[in-house]
């Protein structure tokens, strides 16, 4: 009983003391790098991860993946800039709505019709990557006539904190909020824990996995919208490596492989590892594929120390039950 | 019972019978509706095409079995193509090919000792190799793709002929009979059967079932190295980003063949099948002029109707109380 519950916490504390470290390794190395504007800069660039990350680790939650999010990503990135023009800035909705589509078939196939999620969400990305193809001048860049009203966006501060973390941090606070306080919440834990047993206790367990795809959707909608204010284009062919980052990212944040064990924070300071990580390295001039090396060696370490913890503070772990 | 009995074997039967009958339609509506199909040439063409994914989505076939996955693939392949290239004009062709194709055979074993024996999970394990691998080969060629000498033998691999056959056909066909014959008739084979369907029932068993395991990756590192071997002398050239999706191709291919990503169950018959349609489906596109979008989205379309296609029975059988109002 004991056991499990520093297992639980230890597993959260991977993330925050790794972003800990790295601060302040690379702050003793590099002047600049633990000033204010370097460490916004970090923020700014974690706002497209942190939301897949988040939807990531939902669906992560209820013993799914999804590798379409960076996909789907840059498919709605290219449905807003090409409604731009035409509907300003409730393009940035249509393009959330793109996102809402896809994650709505990925849990149609997974929790419905009983798809096994690597496949079901292959499909989806091999669609949205088409879709994006089809849509966009077959895989060029869209840049919008008018993106004036999103030119400053990229840039400005509110209170300190980069303006394009802002929907990462409500849509986070949202989902904290869920999961603690509301029924759906602790239906999503037990769904991933057992979904028969959730569902002999009168859970509707395909439901709330329809719901924890749904949102995940939603999320990568939403990353293409910040992915377009950023940019000010549709970047129909981004987002390839984006799938695998946000699943480091959740695991480093102490999300279980295999479910029913997640929580919000914990995964937003992997987020920023990664960046930190990214952005030190790069500033130290180093080659940017050493760093996709240390990347993946990461993601290495990351399932290894989720064995380590299990090991260290749990009695017996067989392999494949754990 | 004795119908039940009867209704499960006609359902096998059925799936069975599917598993080949899916790809003869495909064939024959290529055969009707696609202009230039029919001709000795282009079907040599789908199948020397083909046999890259074919090969490769063998090993993906054993280590599905097993109960894993492989994300590495197409960095491997990215790595093996690098070192080749580098290594032909000092030390020969046949050498290059031969140090390229242990460097992923070697990926594929630490695949293994890291998922069989420090239990990590196969996902994560293979996700890091996939970044850990690419950013190796971008690093060795600078990012930037390297072109070979032309040289007859080195290009021998991809377009060279076997008494009249091209030499990645007879390769392809080579490794489906050795899939299928350790499948079937050898004990490691069979084992990674039971080992997919329950690790720890193996274990008790008194199978070794770690080395199972490791043994299916290392499997697959041939597999992987021979289609990257193929691969590397048809394009000529040593590239970081030569077939990245080669993973994701590979478990469309199985997941079209019917083989379950949750271990225990797979064919190299169903292989050949999934890879078989992929392969017919994009000479089709492209012999119809239909864009590269078009492409993927028919290829996402067909995925999902090969895996929900053998579910309808079980669908209707599972939705039938909607309609009738009796919960079961």
């Amino acid at each position: 009983m004991k056991a499990s519950t520093i297992n639980r916490q230890a597993r959260f504390l991977v993330a925050p003391g790794g972003l800990l470290l790295t601060v302040c390794v690379a702050g003793a190395l590099v002047g600049d790098y633990a000033s204010l504007g370097n460490l916004q800069n970090i923020g700014s660039q974690a706002a497209i991860l942190a939301l897949l990350a988040l939807g990531q680790m939902l669906v992560m939650l209820v013993r799914g993946f999804d590798i379409s999010v960076g996909a789907v990503a840059a498919c709605s990135s290219t449905v807003a800039a090409l409604t731009m023009d035409s509907l300003g800035t409730s393009s940035l909705a249509l393009a959330v709505l793109a996102g809402l589509l896809f994650g709505g078939l990925n849990g149609v196939l997974i929790a419905y019709l009983r798809v096994q999620p690597i496949v079901a969400t292959l499909c989806s990305m091999i669609a949205a990557q088409g879709l994006a193809r089809l849509i966009s001048d077959d895989g060029q860049p869209v840049v919008p006539v008018d993106a004036s009203s999103l030119a400053d966006l990229a840039f400005q501060n509110i209170a300190g904190i980069p303006l394009l973390l802002v929907p990462a941090l409500i849509c986070m606070l949202l989902v904290g909020l869920v999961l603690k306080k509301f029924t759906l919440g602790r239906h999503l834990f037990m769904v991933g824990c057992d979904p028969q047993a959730a569902s002999l206790v009168g859970v509707d367990s395909r439901r709330v996995t329809l719901i924890a795809y749904l949102a995940c959707g939603v999320f990568a909608g939403l990353a293409g919208a910040v992915l377009f204010c950023k940019t000010g284009t549709g970047l129909p062919t981004e987002g390839v490596s984006w799938a695998l980052q946000s699943v480091a990212a959740a695991v480093i944040g102490g999300t279980a492989l295999q479910g029913g064990t997640a929580s919000v924070w914990p995964v937003f300071f992997g987020v920023l590892l990664i960046q930190a990580l990214e952005t030190a390295l790069n500033i130290q001039g180093v080659s940017p594929f050493i760093a996709e090396i240390v990347m993946g060696l990461i993601i290495l370490v990351a399932g290894g120390l989720d064995r380590l913890i299990l090991r260290l503070f749990s009695s017996t772990t067989p392999y494949g039950e754990s | 019972m004795t119908t039940f009995i009867k209704q499960r074997s006609a359902i096998a039967l059925g799936s069975r019978i599917g598993v080949i009958a899916i790809p003869l339609v495909v064939f024959i509506v290529c055969v009707l509706f696609v202009p230039r199909f029919l001709s000795v040439d282009n079907l040599q063409n789908v199948l020397r095409v083909g046999s890259i994914l074919l090969i490769a989505a063998c090993g993906q076939a054993a280590i599905l079995i097993v109960g894993g996955i492989d994300f590495s693939m197409g960095s491997a392949v990215a790595l093996l193509s690098v070192v080749t290239v580098i290594l032909a004009p000092e030390h020969g062709v046949a050498l290059a090919f031969a140090c390229g194709m242990c460097v992923a055979v070697l990926a594929g074993l630490c695949n293994g000792l890291l998922i069989a024996y420090l239990k990590l999970p196969a996902f994560l394990v293979t996700l890091g190799m996939l970044m850990v691998l690419h950013g190796l080969a971008s690093l060795l060629s600078g990012g930037m793709p390297l072109d070979a000498a032309p040289s007859p033998s080195f290009l021998w691999l991809g377009s060279g002929h076997v008494a009249g056959i091209p030499v990645p056909i007879v390769l392809a066909v080579l490794a489906v009979l050795s899939l299928h014959f350790l499948l079937r008739y050898t004990v490691a084979g069979r084992g990674w059967f039971l080992v997919g369907t329950n690790f720890n029932a193996a274990v008790n068993a008194g199978l070794p079932a770690r080395r199972s395991v490791l043994l299916a990756y290392v499997v697959a590192g041939l597999f992987c190295a021979l289609a990257g071997a193929i691969l590397t002398s048809r394009v000529g050239s040593g590239q970081p980003n030569l077939y990245p999706d080669l993973a994701f191709a590979t478990i469309a291919v199985c997941a079209i063949g019917g083989i379950p990503l949750n271990g225990g169950r797979g064919s190299a018959v169903q292989v050949v099948c999934g890879a078989l349609i992929i392969a017919m489906l994009n000479n089709a596109v492209v012999l119809l002029n239909l864009t590269s979008a078009w492409q993927q989205l028919l290829m996402a379309a067909v995925i999902a109707a090969a895996v929900l296609l053998p579910q309808l029975h079980t669908v209707r059988r599972r939705y039938t109380h909607l309609f009738k109002g009796n919960a079961q």
